[in-house]
């Protein structure tokens, strides 16, 4: 077990360090000079000789290879172009925010994914089964940015149900001041017990909530349906049925248990998925996160925040992987053959 | 800038230090306003605090500033006429090199220190000091003295109309030089500080984020707080103009400056809210690289000048644009008929032909910036592709933030510049003289003369026009016309189209005058909410 | 996408069903199959087809500008007068296009690298398999989003991008066929015989990794269809005029609330593509893997 964990633990490391160098890579291949860049228009070229030496360009590359895998490990992700702060101060305090819409997002698709597989399952080879796939296969072929618009478009400017934007309806700043505790509105307005804006700040979630759960739900239910049907045809379900046991018992007692760990490893793989779809969700719906701190770097051409990001995502998947290899082995004995 | 979007916390921590914070203020609410007090909240596509020092802001921060700072007058766009401000009446001697201004007694910065006329001669002494932004209005001024605690007098080096100057929407800001508590001011500025005599004050500020700047009612504003008044403006970031159209419907913003036209005519009409046409002074320039690239050929620039269908741009936008003529707006001095641009594809053809780009000679390919977040360039960027590629020019169009399209338009890495840069000028004050010395007098290093031309006659016309201003206007007339023919003749900027602004409010706003020559500005304070 | 699928095909199985057998497990696939067919062909079709061929590229009519679906525009026109049915059927080359060019490349890559270190094994193998893992662990998007960022943004390099973060799922999958394979008796044989190394790839190896491959590029081709909108939506992708689906949706939001038919359509287009081969590829899957589907 150890030994599993221990060589499992070093591949990511060895990921994690070709991730480095991958987003080390895409800098260098970036025309123009960085420093050049940096000094601004105005730059004499001793200023410009000054900034080269600051991010160490006068370096052999392999020397500056290491300075940027020092960097990164010491929490030196660079300075943002557009913001003008530290990369990784930047990233730390628009992740939260994201997190938020994210961890609901996940919480939707598996509450609803897997109820629904389980379903399909049972009904395999009827209509229901058939239905919740076409259900399924819509969720995943969403063109996210669409479907924001078009759920903006139908919710917010036809039937007037649900906000357009924004994390919660200002106005009742007059009337019901928040505190701020973690400076995401929702948290804050339940952890202080404000109840008229954290009313305000959940209607502002349904939207991107349901935008970033349709891919990760219509997973959720396929692999489920999947996981519990290869468990179903395999010989202890088969000799557990023989034995009289009714259907629903058998589904939730045998099947399903094993059926967990496609489940949990499908969770960590949407969960990256779904912080690059809030990129473009975020944008539609003015939600002061990760993506929209990616979308502004990107309309500045700022590569650092840019690879900043690229690598925060990278690293998010590695460990996610990581911790569900962990998990897994530490459910389920037979991984670590 | 303020510490709070600098401090990082990480969520751990801050989680352990909810429990202190909740019992730390329970009872004593943050902001403590009353229900009935009303808040202006103006929805602006792009970030708005852009510098905080009074005497450099030159961009989109004038929407804020212009709440928070006064000038020595106002121009009145309905009346045409400059009005007192902090200025109660002024008078200029007959050759225009000595300007009298009278200030109004007892008018204190929101600091408390008071705003005499040596308050008035320190803040304009500095800001001509920094040369920054629009601080070259002020290069006819030799020297102001203080005479007395409410005379101000402006010795000139030649003429000027000053008492339009002081009315600039910017570089004519009365500010407190003493503000700083470490003297130094511009670092104070930085940090997010104001001290101005306006309706007024800073009560947060959140760079980066949605809401960005919040301003609350100045107590000890010297125009007082008699009748209803907003009391506190928001300034929020809103990029996509459907979500800003959505938010007013919504009643959580108040004011959309601009629209498109197909979204400001869905809003005519619809319950609460009010739409505003009003012409502007603000116009839309293709500077073309006239110093390096394929463009420092005039045939070519004349070419791509004729290729534009400036008309089809008009019919496209609806009511949004009109042709230019020229580059000075109707209603502005200077502006006249005798420039026009015309569309002539045959003769654009037979240009690039001659210049060795036609059929059989090399390809064209120009790159075009724009700022991203404006419907209306996406629209004209489209039509502009279309009519080059009639001509067999491919035109590479780039949309970037803002800061990054100037950043890289002005870089002294020629390599950099674009061969045609897509933007919006208006005039600092209401005269013509801003497009000039900004975007056609030569200039290094390059500030907004990013057609980067460099032409000694221009120059010298340009130097010499603002005194004329002042003295003899019908020759002023007669040269601007002179230099808007040199600039077409040289294709230098083809001028796309003037704007209309095409706004949208709540209803419940009372008292809404738009004035052009301060373009996009709300003076909140002149207004009455009402329910 | 391709998480949902294709990981626990049997890797010799080499089912070789007749069309209409498949087509009988799954009513989906025959559903997938006609759609994404009628796509291929309006694209292929579309100069002939589509009522102004021009609008496609530079033309553009600032008189005709958002005119709502009427006879003469059966889905509106855009921002610029252009015809928004012409532009749809159009994107539908770009679009093929890249997901084309983003199989066939990831798939000669993954391949190529999953074969050798799967035939390879050992030091090779491991070193293989972590690069692989390092461009894996990007998503998609996001690696797109830096490249692109770095070269300038066109329909090329945001195929290439996307190229780039897809042949992992190709190297692991042919790394798995090659090194169950390796154990098999007959490229035993073969090598008992004294067949070349490449010999035996291409004769025995390649061919039996072929049938998960196809499987699994045609699962693919949803998720590149769904990257490539996306980034060109951002505007990473394709750019004006180019009718890529995505980006017309770009130029579509601002006009939402006023003018829906801009953004409604392009969008539809690209969800009824992505379902196409959603289809197709779960039909396949449950054709060639019986225990998956009916039993």
């Amino acid at each position: 077990m150890a030994r599993y964990l221990l060589s499992r633990a070093l591949q990511a490391l060895a990921v994690v360090f070709g991730v480095i160098a991958l987003t080390f890579v895409i800098a260098r291949l970036i025309p123009g000079d960085p420093a050049v860049a940096y000094a601004g228009p105005k730059a004499t070229p001793a200023e410009i000789q000054a900034a080269r030496v600051r991010f160490g360009l006068d370096q052999p590359a392999w020397r500056q290879f290491l300075d940027y895998v020092g960097g990164i490990l010491r929490g030196d992700w660079g300075t943002s172009l557009h913001t003008k702060s530290p990369v990784l101060d930047d990233l730390l305090r628009v992740v939260p925010t994201t997190l938020v819409l994210v961890v609901c997002a996940l919480v939707v698709a598996v509450g609803v994914g897997v109820p629904l597989g389980v379903f399909a399952a049972r009904s395999s080879g009827r209509l229901g089964d058939l239905l919740a796939k076409i259900f399924s296969i819509l969720a995943v072929s969403m063109p996210v940015f669409w479907m924001a618009i078009l759920l903006q478009l139908v919710f917010f400017s036809h039937l007037g149900w649900l906000p357009a934007a924004g994390q919660y309806n200002q106005s009742l700043d007059s009337t019901s001041p928040l505190f701020t505790v973690v400076h995401i509105p929702v948290v804050d307005a339940l952890l202080t017990g404000n109840w008229p804006v954290f009313l305000s700040a959940a209607q502002h979630m349904v939207l991107p909530v349901i935008t970033i759960a349709a891919f990760p739900l219509g997973a959720c239910a396929m692999v489920t349906r999947a996981a519990i049907l290869d468990n179903l045809g395999e010989e202890h379900i088969r000799m557990v049925r023989a034995l009289g046991f009714r259907e629903r018992s058998v589904l939730g007692r045998f099947a399903m248990r094993p059926s967990l760990n496609p489940i949990l490893a499908l969770v960590a793989l949407v969960f990256a998925y779904s912080l690059t779809n809030s990129f473009i969700v975020e944008s539609v719906f003015d939600w002061p996160g990760l993506g929209s701190y990616a979308i502004d770097s990107i309309q500045s051409l700022d590569i650092p925040s840019i690879l900043g990001v690229t690598l925060f995502v990278a690293l998010v998947y590695v460990f996610l992987n990581l911790a569900v290899d962990i998990a897994q082995a530490l459910i389920d004995p037979r991984v670590r053959s | 800038m303020r510490t709070r979007t600098r401090t990082r916390r990480t969520l751990v921590t801050a989680l352990v230090a909810v429990a202190l914070t909740l019992a730390a203020c329970k009872g004593t609410p943050p902001k403590a306003s009353a229900a009935a007090d009303a808040t202006f909240t103006y929805a602006n596509n792009l970030t708005v605090m852009t510098s905080w020092d009074p005497a450099a802001s030159y961009s989109n921060e004038v929407i804020a500033m212009n709440n928070i700072y006064e000038q020595l007058t106002r121009y009145d766009s309905t009346t045409g006429k400059v009005v007192p401000l902090l200025a109660d009446s002024w008078s200029s001697s007959s050759n225009g090199l000595t300007w009298t201004f009278k200030l109004h007694p007892g008018v204190t910065f929101s600091d408390g220190n008071r705003l005499d006329a040596a308050a008035a001669k320190a803040a304009l002494d500095r800001t001509i000091k920094l040369g920054a932004g629009a601080a070259y209005e002020w290069d006819s001024v030799r020297s102001i003295q203080a005479k007395g605690p409410t005379t101000l007098v402006f010795h000139l080096k030649y003429a000027a109309p000053l008492d339009l100057i002081a009315s600039s929407a910017y570089a004519a800001f009365i500010y407190d030089t003493k503000a700083a508590p470490s003297g130094d001011l511009a670092q104070w500025f930085a940090a997010g500080h104001a001290a101005g005599s306006g309706p007024y004050v800073v009560s947060d500020y959140q760079k980066g984020q949605e809401n960005e700047l919040t301003l609350t009612a100045n107590k000890t504003y010297w125009g007082g707080w008699k009748g209803a008044h907003y009391t506190s403006v928001d300034f929020r970031v809103v990029p996509q103009e459907t979500t800003a159209a959505q938010l007013l419907q919504g009643g959580q913003v108040t004011f959309v400056p601009r629209l498109s036209p197909t979204l400001f005519n869905s809003l005519k009409g619809a319950k609460g809210i009010t739409t505003e046409q009003t012409p502007s002074f603000q116009n839309i320039l293709a500077m073309l690289n006239t110093a390096s690239g394929p463009l420092a050929d005039p045939r070519v620039r004349r070419a791509i000048s004729d290729a534009i269908d400036y008309d089809g741009i008009a019919t496209a936008l609806k009511g949004a644009v009109v042709k230019a003529q020229g580059v000075v707006p109707k209603g502005l001095l200077g502006y006249t008929t005798g420039v026009s641009q015309t569309t002539d594809a045959a003769q654009a053809q037979s240009l690039l032909d001659a210049a060795g780009y036609g059929a059989g000679g090399k390809e064209l390919s120009l790159t075009l910036t724009y700022a991203s977040g404006t419907p209306e360039l996406d629209t004209i960027v489209s039509l502009m592709k279309s009519n080059l590629a009639k001509v067999g020019v491919t035109l590479n169009a780039k949309a970037l933030a803002w800061e990054t399209q100037w950043a890289l338009g002005k870089s002294s890495d020629p390599s950099k510049h674009q061969d045609i840069f897509l933007f919006y000028w208006y005039p600092d004050y209401a005269d013509p003289f801003s497009w000039f010395v900004n975007l056609y007098r030569s200039a290094s290093p390059v500030v907004f003369n990013l057609s980067y031309w460099h032409d000694a006659q221009v120059d010298r016309a340009i130097d010499g026009i603002q005194a004329l201003t002042a003295t003899h206007r019908a020759a002023a007339q007669r040269q601007y016309e002179q230099l808007q023919k040199t600039i077409s003749e040289q294709a230098v900027s083809p001028v796309l189209g003037v704007d209309n602004f095409q706004r949208a409010f709540s209803s419940s706003v009372g008292g809404y005058v738009d004035n052009p020559s301060y373009s996009n500005v709300v003076f909140v304070h002149d207004l009455t909410p009402t329910s | 996408m391709s998480a949902a699928s294709g990981d626990t095909l049997d890797p010799v199985r080499r089912s070789r069903l007749p069309w209409a057998a498949a087509a009988r497990r799954s009513p989906l696939l025959t559903v997938g199959a006609v759609l994404g067919l009628v796509i291929v062909v309006m694209g292929l079709l579309a100069p002939w087809i589509t009522p102004h061929p021009q609008d496609a590229g530079f033309a553009t009519h600032p008189a005709d500008i958002l005119l709502g679906p009427s006879r003469s525009h059966l889905l509106g026109t855009d921002s610029v007068g252009r015809d928004i049915l012409t532009r749809v059927v159009y994107g539908a080359r770009v679009s093929l296009g890249i997901t084309a060019f983003v199989l066939v490349v990831s798939a000669v890559v993954g391949l190529a690298v999953g074969l050798t270190a799967g035939f390879v094994g050992g030091v090779v193998d491991s070193i293989l398999m972590r690069i692989t893992d390092v461009f894996l662990a990007f998503p998609a998007l996001l690696l797109a989003v830096a490249l692109t960022s770095v070269l300038s943004p066109s329909a090329l390099h945001a195929a290439m991008a996307i190229a780039a973060t897809w042949w992992p799922w190709y190297a692991r999958l042919a790394r798995a066929q090659a090194a169950a394979i390796r154990h098999q008796g007959y490229s035993d044989a073969a090598r008992v015989i004294g067949a070349s190394r490449t010999r035996q790839v291409l004769r025995h190896v390649l061919p039996n990794a072929a049938t998960p491959v196809f499987v699994q590029m045609s699962l693919d081709a949803a998720g590149i269809i769904l990257t490539a909108a996306t980034l060109s939506y951002l505007g990473l992708g394709a750019q004006d005029p180019t009718p890529e689906w995505g980006l017309m949706v770009s130029q579509g939001q601002s006009l939402a609330t006023t003018a829906w038919w801009v953004v409604t359509f392009p969008g539809l287009a690209v969800l009824l593509t992505a379902v196409a081969c959603n289809f197709i590829g779960d039909g396949l899957q449950t054709a060639l893997d019986p225990k998956r589907g009916r039993r």
